[in-house]
């Protein structure tokens, strides 16, 4: 269920993930825009083109691999049917919704 | 954003979305730039003939040859837009055939880091100064200017003209012979 890349796991739990798509529109942006005044200063786009390829470099290295950070809220299952024989199936229903 | 492609997915789409984002930015700082300079340009050794353009036609149309000297300072024109600069020497002149006639005589192309002050002596001209019939004999108006398209790394196509031409006269008799 959960997707792996060579063996290890790389999911983020929700929260995580909410974390890392903010993380790095901040990064992105804030390379952007520091590139453009800078390329700017400098006369030359190139510059700015550069920058914001730091940008994108540090965003992955930040937000691609599954830091601990980004894993801090793991969804609470609800036991398995057999281990809890005595929970009712309507109780089991009510539980989290499955992961996509 | 589970899984590391959707979220390679999502930084890629994003870092490109911005850089779209900041060349629309880059070409908005330098839309209302004034792209004008000026320049000087001079002209000798001309000379004038009646020749056939087999081109055309077997008639004999006026064919007008020149040396030119021409200097302009360029650099003003660079900023972090300009990719290149294409220059072009034109010859305008009214005839009785036309009531606008434009020739281009010579053209440069200048890429960005390239040295941007032009300094030329006894320019030969790059191609030929036909007219469509015999409208440069003893024509005394002929203005040669030099303009430039701004070749920008994102948005419009600008065409610009340097301040400063040169008014141009053809000799009232044909030249013969090869010598110019």
């Amino acid at each position: 269920m959960m997707d792996t890349v060579m063996g290890f796991s790389v999911h983020m739990d929700f929260e995580g993930q909410k974390l890392a798509e903010r993380l790095f529109q901040i990064i992105v942006v804030a390379f952007g825009a520091g590139g453009w005044l800078y390329g700017y200063y400098v006369q030359d786009f190139f510059i700015t083109v550069l920058t914001l390829g730091a940008g994108f470099v540090l965003a992955c290295l930040v937000t691609l691999p599954p830091w601990p950070i980004y894993r801090r809220y793991p969804l609470k299952w609800a036991p398995p049917e057999d281990a809890a024989a005595s929970t009712s199936a309507s109780e089991t229903a009510t539980g989290k919704k499955k992961k996509k | 954003m589970h899984t590391f492609l959707s979220r390679v997915n999502a930084v890629s789409a994003f870092s490109l979305s911005t850089l779209a984002a900041l060349t629309f930015l880059c070409f908005a700082s330098t839309f209302f730039i004034n792209y004008k300079a000026p320049v000087t340009i001079t002209a000798a050794n001309i000379v004038l003939k009646n020749v056939p353009e087999y081109a055309v036609s077997r008639e004999k149309n006026d064919l007008g040859a020149l040396r030119f000297d021409l200097s302009s300072d360029l650099t003003p024109l660079f900023n972090w837009n300009t990719k290149q600069l294409f220059l072009y020497l034109t010859a305008e002149y009214e005839t009785p055939n036309n009531k606008i006639n434009q020739v281009v005589l010579w053209d440069k192309i200048i890429k960005r880091g390239d040295a941007s002050v032009i300094n030329l002596k006894n320019q030969h001209l790059k191609y030929y100064f036909w007219d469509d019939g015999n409208g440069l004999l003893g024509h005394n108006n002929v203005s040669l200017t030099l303009s430039w398209n701004i070749i920008p790394i994102a948005g419009t196509l600008p065409t610009w003209s340097g301040t400063g031409s040169y008014k141009l006269a053809f000799p009232s008799e044909y030249t013969l012979g090869r010598s110019y």
